[in-house]
């Protein structure tokens, strides 16, 4: 496979400037409002990360907390009255909230793509597999001839393990069982070699077998073409078997970030906490639930101060009116709670030791 | 455990697709749930066990074999008698609940059908003790469903099938279109429920560690079939039939240290399609320890130790 970048790269339309060493993705300070029916929904306010070569990043967090908005944002694909009104997100160089939309497409596809959740909405039923793969390099690769695309088809069908490809190509959507669809996905994303491979709940719709394959098959992908991916999740197993780095989203902010191993032992966000204890574990015997109380805030009238600050068992009177500053705790990882301000009262080992039951 | 208060025998459900082709939903299952236990009931998307769940409660006629529930047989005819006593939760409580009925006539609609209260007074006093004991408040009883998230929906859902206060309730994937934070509220409600009143529940999931942590017992089904049916424990301590060594392999264990140690049995081979099935063993098509007999002939469910079932030619003892 370590054909296939160089060969990318050579190519005329590539968008991005190569440089050594900088992050492939990096969002500061990003926000997101969608206008609806019911006023204007404050979906991402002010997300900073960023992700380079060949590293995995998982953004967790429950429905609404504005996860699939931010990667919206960063490949230009926001719904109908969404848009990204601060902050600024460079794609391989090349800062995407200005960019034309002529370029945009550009960089969908060379730069980075993305998978959905359900592959069966996602893929055209009326148009054979090969030649929805072979779709992006017609409408991006005006150089590559018939049988260069072909070809191309069959070692993406080879790479994310579809046998029979001379047979497969020729069939439908319909065809194929959900894990073989989304392999298909994954396929067409990476046609065209991109930099960056967003996934948004990409296992969510597949059976746990299924799923195993799945994960299996993007780290390898990921060992051989080094992409750097980004997973939408809300399985914290997921986030385990496949994240290198970790930002938790919760009401359209990062409330913490940092290495694997960081949020998963030695956490420092209460909604960290009470995320990771909610979830059942598979070698524990039946037993009660650790659960956070109440629900995730509205996003069109967002709480001041802290988010979490409802729901959270360790509050303090300044959670409630000032949006807590990012705490840094080294090597990456950060989180945005008072608890670890000096002028804390509530000494911050409180956050493990107080459950909350409901 | 005293006595089984539900009964399957042989129970199978066909479905006819196109013209002349039998989908086997369900095939000749036979179980026995205990009263005041939790039977959880796992497996893949398409293997049966919502259609399971619907026709132990009569919501389809059986094509062969029967339930019985204390000793009753159940079937769609004789619905009423029993609705009172086995009620169904189901997935989805966005769609399950009528959007333009109030929550209180929603939760009244059988205490109302059965007339089991005299007065209006009695009525609303009800109301509001099945809010209550689902963690809502009486407030609530005016408002509509849209009113509400999809947790206290789901809430609403489990006060509704309380109402008629059943001894059986059907849980048909009850959390799983729920977030993780608001799954383990409703997990717990359901536990407390239990303790409380005595309930016994079917609680069909897809997804292992959930059903662990609520069952006594847990029956593995692979494409219309039970393939495995043992103690919680003696499951997860000693899975034997080979899918569910497969299945339990392939669950993300949310430890990235543990995940990364970890040997998974990666299954190959396609999934069987329960149209027209060849015969002999279900899982062969993706099992590694298959042999000639399992092309052959399908293997019965078998007692390899006390309480622990499995459908297995080449497991015989544990």
């Amino acid at each position: 496979m370590a054909g296939i970048r160089a060969d990318v790269e050579a190519s005329p339309g590539t968008v991005f400037k190569d440089v050594i060493n900088a992050p492939v993705l990096s969002v500061k300070d990003m926000s997101v409002s969608i206008k609806t029916d019911n006023g204007i929904v404050r979906a991402v306010r002010g997300v900073s990360f960023s992700l380079s070569q060949g590293k995995t990043l998982a953004i967790v967090g429950e429905s609404g907390s504005g996860k699939t908005m931010t990667c919206k944002g960063i490949i230009g694909l926001l719904p109908p009255g969404g848009v990204i009104d601060n902050g600024t997100v460079t794609l391989c160089g090349l800062d995407v909230t200005r960019a034309h939309e002529k370029t945009m497409r550009q960089v969908r596809g060379f730069n980075v793509s993305m998978i959905f959740q359900d592959p069966l909405t996602s893929l055209n039923p009326t148009t054979p597999i090969g030649r929805q793969i072979e779709e992006m390099m017609v409408l991006h690769r005006p150089d590559m001839n018939e049988s260069a695309r072909k070809a191309r088809v069959f070692e993406m069908l080879d790479l994310v393990g579809i046998s029979n490809p001379a047979e497969r190509i020729r069939q439908y959507p319909h065809q194929f069982s959900g894990g073989m669809r989304q392999r298909v996905m994954i396929a067409i994303a990476l046609t065209l070699s991109p930099k960056l491979l967003i996934a948004d709940e990409p296992t969510t719709a597949l059976d746990v077998t299924i799923q195993a394959q799945i994960l299996e098959l993007m780290n390898d992908i990921q060992r051989k073409t080094n992409t750097a991916i980004v997973i939408i999740t809300h399985n914290l197993g997921v986030v385990a078997s496949v994240a290198d780095h970790v930002a938790v989203m919760y009401g359209g902010r990062i409330i913490e970030e940092g290495g694997v191993e960081n949020i998963f032992y030695s956490r420092k966000h209460p909604y960290t906490q009470g995320l990771l204890d909610s979830v059942p574990k598979i070698n524990r015997a039946k037993e009660r639930l650790f659960s956070i109380p109440g629900s995730p805030p509205d996003l069109v009238n967002p709480p001041e101060g802290c988010p979490f600050a409802a729901r959270c068992g360790s509050r303090m009177r300044v959670c409630g009116s000032y949006v807590p500053p990012i705490m840094e705790f080294g090597g990456g990882h950060s989180a945005a709670c008072w608890l670890y301000d000096k002028r804390a009262t509530a000494p911050p080992s409180a956050v493990s030791a107080t459950p909350m039951l409901s | 455990m005293a006595g089984a208060l539900l009964e399957v025998n042989g129970l199978s459900r066909y479905f006819t697709v196109g013209k002349r082709k039998t989908l086997k939903a369900v095939d000749g299952v036979s179980m026995r749930i205990y009263r005041g236990e939790t039977l959880g009931l796992v497996g893949e998307s398409g293997c049966g066990k919502s259609t399971l769940g619907r026709t132990v409660i009569g919501l389809y006629e059986p094509t062969a074999g029967t339930v019985r529930f204390d000793g009753m047989p159940v079937s769609p005819k004789r619905g009423s008698s029993l609705a009172l006593r086995m009620q169904m939760i189901f997935q989805d409580p966005y769609t399950s609940l009528n959007p333009r009925m109030k929550i209180s006539d929603i939760l009244a609609e059988g205490i109302d059908n059965h007339r089991l209260v005299r007065s209006k007074a009695e009525r609303s006093k009800r109301i509001a003790e099945l809010l209550e004991s689902v963690g809502l408040s009486e407030e609530h009883a005016n408002r509509y469903p849209h009113e509400f998230s999809g947790g206290q929906r789901q809430r609403i859902c489990i006060a509704r099938a309380l109402s008629v206060r059943p001894d059986f309730i059907i849980a048909d994937e009850p959390i799983s279109s729920l977030d993780v934070s608001i799954q383990a509220q409703v997990i717990n409600l359901m536990r407390d429920l239990q303790d409380e009143m005595g309930l016994t529940y079917l609680f069909i999931a897809h997804d292992m560690s959930v059903v662990r942590c609520i069952s006594n017992r847990i029956g593995v089904m692979y494409l219309g079939s039970l393939v495995e049916l043992a103690e919680s424990e003696a499951l997860f301590a000693k899975p034997t039939h080979p899918y569910t060594q497969a299945l339990l392999s392939a669950i993300p264990i949310p430890d990235p240290s543990e995940e990364r140690g970890r040997h998974r049995i990666m299954l190959s081979g396609a999934v069987r399609s329960p149209i027209d099935m060849p015969p002999g063993c279900r899982f062969a098509s993706r099992c590694q320890a298959r042999t000639k007999l399992c092309d052959e002939r399908e293997p019965e469910l078998r007692e390899l130790a006390p309480g622990h079932f499995c459908a297995c030619h080449q497991s015989n003892c544990i």
